[in-house]
């Protein structure tokens, strides 16, 4: 597969497969595990979350020459604080049943680990517009794994997409019997790690060497 | 014959009583769909073996008997084959396959978790789970396999041992009249022994097992006291408890050694 289409895009589309930081760092899998029992709730999470990424990390590169080193991380997280009220305040007021339902979740965006990653290892050393494209390339990585997590577990959790019934229930006289697991946390755990499984298969450079428990030892006394 | 194949003779000797009770207690039709369906478990979870031992090049590993016998047993009355089929898959894939073949927890009680979580109103709890029963045969039909396996080192009576007097700790400080009828009510003998007291499921170490098997026992009566939806609540103390299983092990070796070499 050759990702380089054209160099300028590089830092959007690399994050979806390549070098996703769900999958491959491990980053966000809060909410990926809290939001995604439907795939509307997904969307919406995926969505602000983009926002916020690709804005902190731009006003961050910004203004990186002027933060001060010793005070960067409490700059950084006031930018993606301020960022995440704004995008919550809009929720709320155009979208408030989806606000109802995201909850607690898109106010978490600001511990998010994928947004103070971004702006720590990216944002803080490359230009602006580059930033920008990281933001949005690690937003869509992020959004990746959470829309695939909610499409299966509301098509195989409720048998429907987007609300709408695509398997026709046992109770309404279908063949489909909802598997209610789908519905709980642990399975979001379980679809993720099918998912990492997944994506290593097709890119076996992504697994980690085994550790023994001596390497764990050694790695102690150092 | 080597030892692997041993232990799958011992354990489905063990499974083959509670089978014959719970054919005789279907009777007719039922018993002959629970047959089929231990057929096509077997298949199933062979299948998936074989797939995985094919991928990563090793042989198959050993337990698929034993592990389609005890879920097919395990399970009360009718049951959709959908659900059934889904679930063992899961055992099979997440309690066993994925780790290289060695099962962590029993890969049983995985499926039957996966299974109750699925589908609580699908069939699964018809009769045995929701109404939980007192089913003394059932319960005692599991002695003989326990004893034949405890003497082959297959089985930690103390677990089991520890178990009843978790249960009945705790009945007694919840206030429960008449502790002792919850051992034969459900699957309450089945589970204590053969999902929770197997070598998967169970610590290594002496004083963890009897731990262990309280933690388990004592977690059953609670979820049996206050969750209505889940009367049964075998599967979830035994995979809860299993959980705690290596941690046990870690806090009694850690107690040892700290009395062996107080100042280390």
């Amino acid at each position: 597969m050759n990702w380089r289409l054209k160099s300028g895009f590089k830092p959007v589309i690399e994050p979806i497969l390549v070098n996703n930081p769900v999958t491959l760092q491990v980053l966000g899998i809060c909410s990926a595990l809290a939001v995604t029992t439907s795939l509307a709730t997904s969307l919406v999470m995926s969505a602000a979350l983009i926002c916020v990424l690709t804005l902190s990390n731009g006003i961050i590169s910004v203004i990186r020459e002027h933060i001060p080193k010793s005070i960067r991380l409490i700059v950084q997280i006031t930018i993606i604080a301020s960022l995440v009220i704004v995008v919550d305040q809009l929720l709320q007021a155009y979208l408030f049943d989806m606000s109802k339902r995201l909850s607690v979740f898109v106010g978490l965006i600001v511990t998010n680990c994928i947004v103070l990653g971004r702006a720590e290892a990216f944002a803080m050393k490359n230009a602006p517009g580059a930033s920008l494209l990281d933001g949005l390339g690690n937003g869509l990585g992020y959004a990746f794994i959470l829309v695939t997590i909610g499409a299966v577990r509301e098509l195989l959790g409720n048998g429907t997409l987007l609300g709408a019934s695509v398997f026709v229930r046992a109770d309404d006289g279908g063949w489909f019997t909802p598997l209610g697991l789908l519905a709980l946390p642990p399975s979001a755990f379980f679809l993720l790690g099918l998912l990492v499984w997944a994506v290593r298969t097709i890119r076996p450079e992504q697994v980690e060497p085994v550790l023994t428990e001596n390497d764990g030892n050694e790695a102690a006394r150092r | 014959m080597n030892k692997l194949d041993r232990d799958d003779i011992l354990n489905s000797l063990a499974f083959l009583p509670l089978l014959a009770v719970r054919l005789y207690a279907d009777g007719g039709d039922a018993a002959g769909r629970r047959l089929a369906l231990l057929v096509v478990v077997l298949l199933i979870a062979h299948g998936w073996a074989a797939l995985f031992a094919y991928r990563a090049e090793r042989p198959i590993g050993p337990g698929l008997i034993p592990h389609a016998l005890l879920f097919v047993v395990l399970l009360p009355g009718p049951v959709p084959w959908g659900g059934a089929i889904l679930a063992v898959s899961f055992g099979s894939v997440f309690g066993r396959e994925i780790f290289g073949g060695k099962a962590i927890l029993p890969p049983t009680l995985i499926a039957l978790a996966f299974a109750l979580f699925s589908f609580p109103r699908g069939g699964f709890e018809v009769l045995g789970l929701l109404s939980r029963p007192a089913d003394p045969l059932f319960a005692i039909s599991c002695l003989p396999g326990a004893a034949l396996l405890a003497w082959h080192h297959g089985l930690a009576w103390r677990v089991a041992a520890g178990a009843v007097l978790g249960t009945a700790a705790a009945a007694l400080l919840i206030g429960l009249p008449a502790w002792w009828t919850h051992l034969w009510m459900g699957t309450y003998a089945a589970g204590i022994l053969f999902l929770a007291a197997v070598p998967e499921g169970s610590p290594k170490t002496e004083g963890a097992r009897w731990l262990h098997g309280a933690l388990v026992g004592a977690l059953l009566v609670l979820i049996r006291f206050a969750s209505p939806e889940q009367p049964d609540g075998v599967v979830f103390a035994a995979l809860l408890g299993g959980l705690f299983a290596p941690l046990l092990d870690r806090l009694l070796i850690w107690r040892h050694r700290h009395a062996l070499y107080p100042h280390s």
